[in-house]
C-alpha cells in the first residue's frame, strides 16, 4: 500500500498540470473542428458534424491539402534523416572527453539556443534571392552565376526550409546522444577489448544497445517536435510560393489567421490523430515497452 | 552533492526573489485587485476601474499596426489628454505587429481588457458583424470638429451602412516612387501610366548588374496590385460600387472577371513580372517591396506614404521622386483607399469617457500631427492650413491627386463580405500559381468569378 | 603506415571534421554579429555583401537596450524560463523515476499519455486557454506564463528521463534500501547523481524551449514591462520594415545567458559522470 501511494503521488503532479492546461483547452479546441467556428461572424457557430473535414480533403484547384501532407512528410522524414546522421557522427567524435570539449560542445549548441521564428527570419534573409550572403558565397565559388530565388522557387523553397531546420536540430541530437554515450560504462569496453573486439563491433554489440532506449526516444520525440514544428517555415515562406512549403502545422497557422477556427481546428485534430498512430506503430515496432536494462 | 544542491536552491531563490520581487508584487495586485495597482501600472483587465468616491478611471487602448516611432506619439498624445483629465489614465497596449490583430480578436472574444482598439479596413466588418465595436454615431453628431471632415473620412465613418464603427486616423494612398535618377540616366520621362512603368522597367532591367524595373508584390496581398491594374483597364463606370468593385454595375452579382479588359489587364500583370522584375519578388511582401527600392534593385515602387519617411532616411533627396498613381487605359488610376483608425470596443465601462478621448484623439490638432508624424494622411481638410508639411514638398503630391477626383478614382475589394478572410488566404496562392505557369489564365479567372459568384449568392447585395 | 601516423592521420581528420563543422554551425551567428555592428540599412543591404561592417558601430545595442526595453525583456525571460526549467525537471523526476522502476498496471499507459501530450498542436489550446485564464484573472502576469511553460516542458522532461533512468540499473538503489533509506532519498542521493548529465540535458532544454516560446507570450502578456524576448524580437518586425539592425543584436544579446547557463550546466555534467563512474 505504502508502495502505491508512493507511485501516486509521485506522478500526480506530472499528470495534473497537462490535464488543467493543455487537455482541457485541447477538447474545448477541438470541439470547433465540428462547428462552423469562424470569427467573422460569431454569432453564427452552429455543428456541422464532419462537414470541415470534408472540405480538407475536397478535390480543386485551391485546395493545397494534400500537397501540403506530402510536404510534411518530406519535411520529417528529410530533416530527421540528416539530422540524426550528423548528430550521431559528431557524437561518435565527441565521446572521448579532450581539452576543449566542453567549449566546443558549448558553441555547437547554438543553432538550437534560437527561437523557430528568429531561425526562419535568419535564414530567409540568408537565401534572400538578391542581396542574400548564401548566393553570394555560391557565386564567390563560382558554383552559379546568378543569384538565385531559393524562396521564391516552387523547386528549391521547402528544400531551403529543410536546409534551415537540419542546421537547428542536429545540436539535439549530438548533445542527447553524446550524454548517452558517456554514461556506458568503460568497463564494459573493456571486458570487449581483453576479448579481442573490433571497434564495429564493439559498436554494434555495446554501444547501440545500451543507448537504444534514449536513441529510440530522442528519434520519436523528434519526430513529434519536427512534426510540430511551423514557426521556421512560417517566417521563411509563409508557405509560399504558391503554398508550396506548407506542413499541415504551418498550413494551420494559416488557417488561424484567416478565422476559421473551425477549420484549423479540424486541421489540429487530424495531426494529433496522425501522430498518435505513428507513435502506436513505432513505439510496436521497436519493441521498445518490451526494453528493460 | 551537498554543494550542488544548494548552489541550485540558491539560484532558484535569487531569482525568484530578485526578479519576481517586482513583478509579484504587481501581479499579485494585478489578479486580485485591479483597482488600485492598475491605475498606475496598468495590470491586467483595467477596462473597469470605480471608485466609491468617483473618478480615477482607465481606459485602455490597443494598438494594431504597432511601431516603436508611432506608440511613442500615441503617448504624447494621451499625456496631454492626461493633463486635462487628472481623473483619467490611459493606458496603451502595443502587442508586436505581426499578432497584434490575433490578439485583439481574443480580447473582443473575451469581452474585456479594452477600451478603444485600433480597427483596420480588414478587420472592420469582422469586428462590427460580431457586435465587438459600438456604433458612435451619437457622439459624433455631437462633436464640434465634425464639419472638417474630408469626404473620406465621411466614407470610412459610414463603410458599414448600419453604423458608425470608427473614426479614422489616417488614410493609405498608394503613390508611385521612382528612382529618378536612374530614369536620367536613360533619358526616360517620368512614368505617368502603367504602360510607362513597363517600358522603363524593360529600359532598366539588367539582372547581371542585379537592376531591375519594378518592385513587384507577389507575396501577401499581392491581388491588390492586381486589383488595381485591372480597374485601371476598365474604368470606374463598370463597377457596381467603389466598396465592391468585384462586381458590375446592375449585374445581380456578376463578376468583374468575365470582362476580355481584365484578361488583357491580368496578362499585363504576368509581363510585368516576368519582364522587369527580380524572380524573388514572387513572394515578396511589404517589406521586401520597400527594400527592395531602398536598396537599389528596383527603380520604381507604388506604396503608402509611409514610405516617405524611410526615403528621406534611407537615401538622397535627388535620387528618388514621388509621382501620381499610375493611370490605366481608361484613362483613370484606381487604387483603393486604405484606412485604419479608432473604434470603441461594445462592452467598456466608461462609453462617455472613452468617446471623448477617442474624439480628442481625432481632432484636427492632434489627427494632422499624428498623421505628419506617422506619414498618413490626414482626416481634416485644415490639415494643410494647419502644417506646410501637407501642403508643400513630397505630401503635396496627395493633396494634388485629392484635386483630381475623375482621374485618380477610389475604388477597393469586397471586405464587407465573410467570405472575405477566407479569399484573403487563398488567392495569393493562386496568383503565385498562375505567374509560376502552373495554371492558366482562364483557370485563375474563373476560379475569381466562381467564388464571388457564390459568395454573392450566399450573402448577397452588402453594398 | 606505422602506427603512430595512423593515429596522427586520425587525429588530423577528426579536428579538421570538428572545425568544419563548427565553421558551418557558427557562420549564420557571426553573420547576425556582424549585421548588428552595422550602422546603417545601406550597409546591411548591399550586395554584393559587404561582410565586415565600416565602422564597426553599436547603435543597434544602444536602441534596444535604452529606446527599446531589452534589458527588462531579459529579466522577464530569465525568470519564466528559469521556474520552467526547475519545475518541469523536479516534477519529472518525480515521475520518469516511478515510471521506470515500478511495474504497475498503467505504465504504458502513462508514457503514450506524456508522448500524446506533446502532439497536440498548440493552435487549438491558444483560445480556451485564453479564456481559462482570463476567467481565472491570470492573463498579464509572468508567473501565469511560467506555469504554462513548466506545463508545456514536463511531457519532454518525463519521457527523456525516463529514457536516463532505464539505462542505470536497479542494484543501485537496491543496495541503497538495504541500507535502510527510504524511497526518495535513495532516489535523490543515488540515483540522480547518476544521471547528472540527462538531467542537465533536460533542464537545459526545457530552459531553452521556455525562453524562445513566442506564440504564448505574445497572447497572454499585454503590458510592456512583463514582455519576454521573443515578443520584443517580434516587435520589430515592423509594417514595412523588419529592423534587421537591432534584430541582430537583440538576437545576440538574448544568446548570452544561454551561453553562460550552459558553461555553468557542463561543470554539473562532468562532476555527475565522474561521481557515476567510481561507484558505478
Amino acid at each position: 500500500m505504502r508502495r502505491n501511494r508512493f507511485i501516486f503521488f509521485m506522478i500526480l503532479p506530472a499528470i495534473l498540470f497537462p490535464i488543467i492546461f493543455t487537455y482541457y483547452p485541447m477538447v474545448k479546441g477541438a470541439m470547433m473542428a465540428f462547428q462552423s467556428y469562424n470569427l467573422m461572424n460569431v454569432k453564427n457557430i452552429k455543428w456541422i458534424g464532419l462537414d470541415n473535414f470534408r472540405k480538407l480533403f475536397a478535390q480543386n484547384t485551391s485546395n493545397n491539402f494534400y500537397t501540403t501532407m506530402f510536404n510534411t512528410v518530406k519535411w520529417v522524414g528529410i530533416s530527421l534523416s540528416a539530422q540524426f546522421l550528423v548528430g550521431f557522427s559528431m557524437a561518435l567524435i565527441l565521446k572521448k572527453k579532450f581539452k576543449g570539449s566542453s567549449l566546443y560542445q558549448g558553441l555547437i549548441f547554438f543553432p538550437w539556443a534560437v527561437s523557430g521564428f528568429i531561425i526562419g527570419i535568419m535564414w530567409r534573409w540568408m537565401f534572400n534571392g538578391t542581396s542574400g550572403v548564401i548566393n553570394d558565397i555560391l557565386m564567390k565559388m563560382h558554383l552559379i552565376s546568378q543569384p538565385v530565388g531559393w524562396l521564391a522557387s516552387k523547386n528549391t523553397a521547402l528544400y531551403s526550409c529543410i536546409a534551415a531546420n537540419i542546421w537547428y536540430g542536429i545540436p539535439f541530437f549530438t548533445i542527447m546522444i553524446t550524454a548517452a554515450l558517456r554514461g556506458v560504462s568503460q568497463d564494459l569496453y573493456e571486458a570487449a577489448d581483453v576479448d579481442g573486439a573490433s571497434p564495429v563491433q564493439k559498436f554494434i554489440h555495446i554501444t547501440v544497445p545500451c543507448i537504444r532506449s534514449v536513441l529510440l526516444l530522442t528519434v520519436l520525440l523528434r519526430v513529434i517536435w519536427i512534426f510540430n514544428f511551423p514557426d521556421l517555415i512560417y517566417s521563411m515562406t509563409q508557405g509560399g510560393p504558391a503554398g508550396s512549403s506548407h506542413i499541415i502545422t504551418s498550413y494551420m497557422m494559416q488557417l488561424v489567421q484567416s478565422l476559421d477556427y473551425g477549420l484549423a481546428s479540424a486541421v489540429g485534430v487530424l495531426c494529433i490523430l496522425f501522430l498518435a498512430m505513428f507513435a502506436a506503430i513505432y513505439l510496436a515496432a521497436t519493441k521498445y515497452t518490451d526494453t528493460e536494462v | 552533492m551537498k554543494k550542488r544542491q544548494w548552489t541550485a536552491l540558491l539560484l532558484t531563490a535569487v531569482m525568484l526573489a530578485g526578479c519576481g520581487g517586482g513583478n509579484t508584487a504587481t501581479g499579485t495586485s494585478g489578479a486580485s485587485d485591479g483597482t488600485t495597482a492598475a491605475a498606475s501600472e496598468g495590470a491586467a483587465d483595467t477596462s473597469a476601474e470605480v471608485k466609491a468616491d468617483g473618478e480615477a478611471i482607465t481606459i485602455t487602448l490597443v494598438e494594431s499596426l504597432t511601431s516603436p516611432e508611432r506608440t511613442a506619439v500615441l503617448r504624447e498624445i494621451a499625456d496631454k489628454y492626461q493633463a486635462e483629465h487628472p481623473n483619467i489614465t490611459i493606458d496603451i497596449i502595443s502587442p508586436p505587429l505581426e499578432n497584434a490583430d490575433a490578439k485583439i480578436t481574443q480580447m473582443l472574444m473575451n469581452q474585456s481588457g479594452a477600451d478603444i482598439v485600433e480597427v483596420r479596413d480588414s478587420t472592420v466588418t469582422q469586428y462590427a458583424t460580431n457586435d465587438w465595436i459600438a456604433d458612435l454615431q451619437q457622439y459624433i453628431d455631437g462633436w464640434e470638429e465634425k464639419g472638417t471632415l474630408t469626404e473620406s473620412a465621411d466614407e470610412v465613418i459610414h463603410y458599414l451602412s448600419d453604423g458608425a464603427y470608427l473614426i479614422p486616423y489616417g488614410f493609405y494612398q498608394r503613390g508611385l516612387f521612382y528612382r529618378i535618377d536612374w530614369f536620367t540616366e536613360k533619358g526616360l520621362d517620368q512614368p505617368e501610366t502603367w504602360q510607362d512603368i513597363y517600358d522603363a522597367g524593360m529600359a532598366i532591367t539588367d539582372p547581371s548588374s542585379s537592376r531591375y524595373g519594378y518592385s513587384f508584390r507577389g507575396g501577401t496581398s499581392g491581388y491588390q496590385y492586381a486589383d488595381t491594374v485591372y480597374w485601371s483597364w476598365i474604368g470606374m463606370d463598370q463597377l457596381a460600387h467603389p466598396n465592391a468593385a468585384y462586381f458590375l454595375k446592375d449585374g445581380n452579382g456578376a463578376t468583374i472577371f468575365t470582362l476580355p479588359e481584365v484578361k488583357e489587364a491580368l496578362h499585363f500583370y504576368k509581363d510585368l513580372f516576368k519582364n522587369t522584375c527580380p524572380l524573388d519578388s514572387i513572394a515578396w511582401g511589404f517589406s521586401e517591396m520597400v527594400q527592395g527600392f531602398v536598396g537599389g534593385t528596383t527603380a520604381m515602387l507604388i506604396q503608402d506614404p509611409e514610405v516617405i519617411a524611410t526615403c528621406s532616411a534611407d537615401m538622397q533627396d535627388d535620387q528618388w521622386a514621388l509621382v501620381p498613381f499610375p493611370k490605366g487605359p481608361s484613362g483613370q488610376a484606381v487604387s483603393p483607399n486604405g484606412f485604419a483608425g479608432w473604434g470603441m470596443t461594445s462592452f467598456t465601462a466608461h462609453p462617455e469617457e472613452t468617446a471623448d478621448f477617442l474624439l480628442f484623439l481625432s481632432n484636427a490638432d492632434n489627427n494632422t500631427y499624428f498623421a505628419k508624424s506617422y506619414s498618413t494622411i490626414p482626416i481634416h481638410s485644415t490639415a494643410a492650413e494647419k502644417d506646410v508639411y501637407f501642403s508643400e514638398g513630397r505630401f503635396a503630391m496627395y493633396m494634388q491627386m485629392a484635386e483630381d477626383p475623375d482621374v485618380y478614382c477610389h475604388a477597393a475589394y469586397p471586405q464587407m463580405y465573410e467570405a472575405f478572410a477566407t479569399y484573403k488566404t487563398e488567392v495569393d496562392m493562386m496568383y503565385q500559381k498562375y505567374l509560376t505557369d502552373e495554371i492558366s489564365d482562364d483557370d485563375l479567372l474563373q476560379w475569381l468569378d466562381e467564388f464571388w459568384t457564390q459568395a454573392y449568392q450566399n450573402e448577397g447585395q452588402k453594398w | 603506415m606505422t602506427y603512430k601516423g595512423k593515429k596522427r592521420l586520425k587525429l588530423l581528420l577528426k579536428i579538421m571534421v570538428l572545425a568544419c563543422f563548427l565553421g558551418l554551425t557558427m557562420f549564420p551567428f557571426v553573420w547576425m554579429l556582424l549585421t548588428s555592428l552595422k550602422g546603417t540599412q545601406g550597409e546591411i543591404y548591399a550586395f554584393p555583401v559587404k561582410y565586415l561592417p565600416d565602422p564597426v558601430s553599436m547603435v543597434n545595442y544602444v536602441a534596444m537596450l535604452w529606446k527599446g526595453n531589452f534589458g527588462r525583456y531579459m529579466v522577464n525571460s530569465l525568470f519564466t524560463s528559469a521556474i520552467a526549467g526547475f519545475g518541469a525537471v523536479f516534477i519529472a523526476i518525480l515521475a520518469s523515476y516511478v515510471i521506470s522502476r515500478f511495474h504497475f498496471r498503467f505504465k504504458n499507459v502513462l508514457l503514450l499519455f506524456f508522448l500524446v501530450t506533446q502532439m497536440i498542436p498548440m493552435f487549438i489550446m491558444l483560445a480556451p486557454l485564453y479564456q481559462l485564464l482570463a476567467k481565472a484573472k491570470m492573463l498579464n502576469d509572468l508567473r501565469s506564463l511560467a506555469m504554462l511553460y513548466t506545463n508545456m516542458m514536463i511531457p519532454f522532461s518525463v519521457v527523456t528521463l525516463c529514457g536516463f533512468f532505464d539505462s542505470v540499473p536497479k542494484s543501485l538503489e537496491e543496495a541503497a534500501w538495504i541500507d535502510g533509506c527510504g524511497y526518495v532519498s535513495a532516489l535523490f542521493r543515488v540515483v540522480v547523481p547518476v544521471i547528472m548529465p540527462g538531467i542537465a540535458a533536460t533542464f537545459i532544454f526545457a530552459f531553452i524551449n521556455s525562453w524562445n516560446e513566442l506564440f504564448m507570450a505574445v497572447m497572454f502578456i499585454d503590458v510592456d514591462k512583463f514582455k519576454t524576448i521573443p515578443v520584443g524580437l517580434n516587435g520589430l518586425i515592423l509594417k514595412y520594415d523588419i529592423k534587421w539592425g537591432e534584430m541582430a543584436a537583440g538576437t545576440i544579446m538574448s544568446l548570452v545567458p544561454t551561453m553562460c547557463l550552459f558553461a555553468f550546466a557542463q561543470k554539473y555534467m562532468v562532476e555527475g559522470l565522474t561521481a557515476g563512474s567510481v561507484k558505478g
